[in-house]
């Protein structure tokens, strides 16, 4: 099946400021595109809006050609969504919290195994994620990439506390993704270079300017 | 059982174990007041026996309403809500697993020491087991509807009075008729009219409670 994701004069409006205005874009598979703009330009609430985690917009968002608004929970099926919080559980260690997630998205135990093995997380794999490092722990919510099938990754700022090592094996990821027909929107402030896929970009402008991309 | 919903269990299963203090706050609260109510009011055993359905009540409702502020505030901080709300069609079976979870670890402890709290109140013996199956009965509403109050309130910095304020109107029919139960029970009537009611009460928060809770959780991660 040929996934498309398409915006279609997306608008969005918050403390009677308007953050983006008049949107339109389409993302076909293999397509990576960086969503940028300085902070409080709205590209965290750009992605929760495609994830349904915000909903008070106007616009279209089309998935397959349908607004994502009537194929709900359907569209939840196709997307993954890794927000500015790591959504670990703190008391719980690296396989534990990886291992629901791996339940979630039908991935096997040893998924789990090579992803931690990938990320280079192993040794530290049963220690309580509160003991680990913004880095350890921000690397294991991408480990959760290398067992994701979904079509549509929604990444908001992945590399946050990420070292030039934990990097290679996430744009690997990432390449393997594309190349599989996925489509990856992210947003970053380490400059796209560092991160060697083609791409395309989206600025969003300052908020309450009337500026789009 | 699809293997989302029996993973979600184990790890709410491992979670409650981790965080056993707070489970033990809402018993110890219900121990403390049961233990000081004497106390206060004197060692008459008549007069203790005559309040204890009213005093165990109103306790075990206050203790219940103490725990349940902590059901969706971790997942709310630190982010797995969103996972939860992302999750396709498994909504309403994470929030009710958690309620579950919270109950088995917040809710039955009160329920297994009442019949011991009966018994510092000089509450006569025949009325414990019903002391008990009301509370059983009872808790399980409260948890429910006390995961309402959490949910609408979980975005909020400081919920913990808005939270008593929403769900304590909600918690009173439940309170009239467990302590309505036991009260009867005391006086040696079987309150098969009131433990029906409970009942009713508790299969009604069992399976609409959750659909609310997913509303609430909604609005909640909009902001």
């Amino acid at each position: 099946m040929n996934h498309q994701l398409q915006l279609h004069g997306l608008r969005c409006f918050r403390s009677q400021q308007r953050l983006f205005s008049g949107i339109d874009l389409t993302l076909s598979p293999g397509e990576l595109l960086h969503v940028a703009g300085e902070n409080g330009s709205g590209k965290t609430t750009l992605l929760r809006i495609i994830a349904g985690l915000h909903r008070d917009y106007s616009g279209e968002v089309r998935w397959c050609g349908t607004d994502v608004r009537q194929q709900w929970p359907g569209f939840a099926r196709d997307l993954l969504y890794l927000g500015h919080q790591p959504a670990l559980k703190a008391q719980l260690s690296a396989r534990e919290n990886l291992g629901w997630y791996a339940a979630c998205a039908g991935a096997s135990v040893e998924a789990v195994d090579s992803a931690l093995a990938a990320l280079g997380i192993h040794a530290k794999a049963d220690l309580p994620c509160h003991q680990l490092s913004a880095g350890q722990q921000r690397r294991i919510v991408l480990a959760r990439l290398m067992f994701s099938r979904q079509p549509l990754w929604l990444l908001d700022e992945p590399f946050t506390a990420i070292d030039v090592k934990g990097f290679a094996p996430v744009v690997d990821c990432l390449r393997q993704h594309l190349a599989r027909g996925g489509m990856v929107m992210m947003t970053t402030h380490h400059g796209m270079d560092s991160i060697d896929l083609p791409h395309r970009t989206l600025a969003l402008g300052s908020p309450s300017t009337r500026s789009a991309a | 059982m699809s293997s989302i919903l029996g993973a979600t269990f184990r790890r709410e299963w491992q979670l409650a174990w981790r965080n056993l203090a707070d489970a033990v706050n809402p018993v110890a609260f219900f121990l403390m007041v049961i233990a000081l109510v004497p106390l206060g009011i004197g060692t008459d055993r008549q007069q203790l026996a005559a309040i204890a359905p009213g005093i165990l009540w109103v306790a075990a409702l206050l203790a219940s309403l103490l725990s349940v502020d902590m059901l969706f505030r971790r997942d709310f901080d630190d982010g797995t809500l969103e996972q939860y709300l992302l999750l396709p069609g498994q909504l309403y079976g994470i929030i009710w697993l958690k309620v579950l979870v919270h109950w088995l670890f917040a809710g039955l402890p009160l329920v297994l020491v009442s019949p011991l709290l009966g018994l510092m109140l000089s509450l006569p013996a025949d009325a414990r087991p019903v002391l008990l199956l009301s509370l059983a009965l009872g808790t399980v509403s409260l948890s429910l509807v006390g995961a309402i109050g959490a949910s609408l309130t979980v975005s909020l910095r400081r919920g913990g009075l808005l939270i008593a304020v929403i769900v304590l109107p909600l918690y009173i029919p439940v309170l009239i008729f467990g302590a309505s139960a036991t009260a009867q029970a005391a006086g040696g009537i079987f309150p098969a009219g009131q433990l029906a009611m409970l009942g009713a009460f508790a299969l009604l928060a069992l399976g609409l409670a959750p659909l609310v809770v997913m509303a609430g959780l909604r609005i909640a991660t909009e902001g």
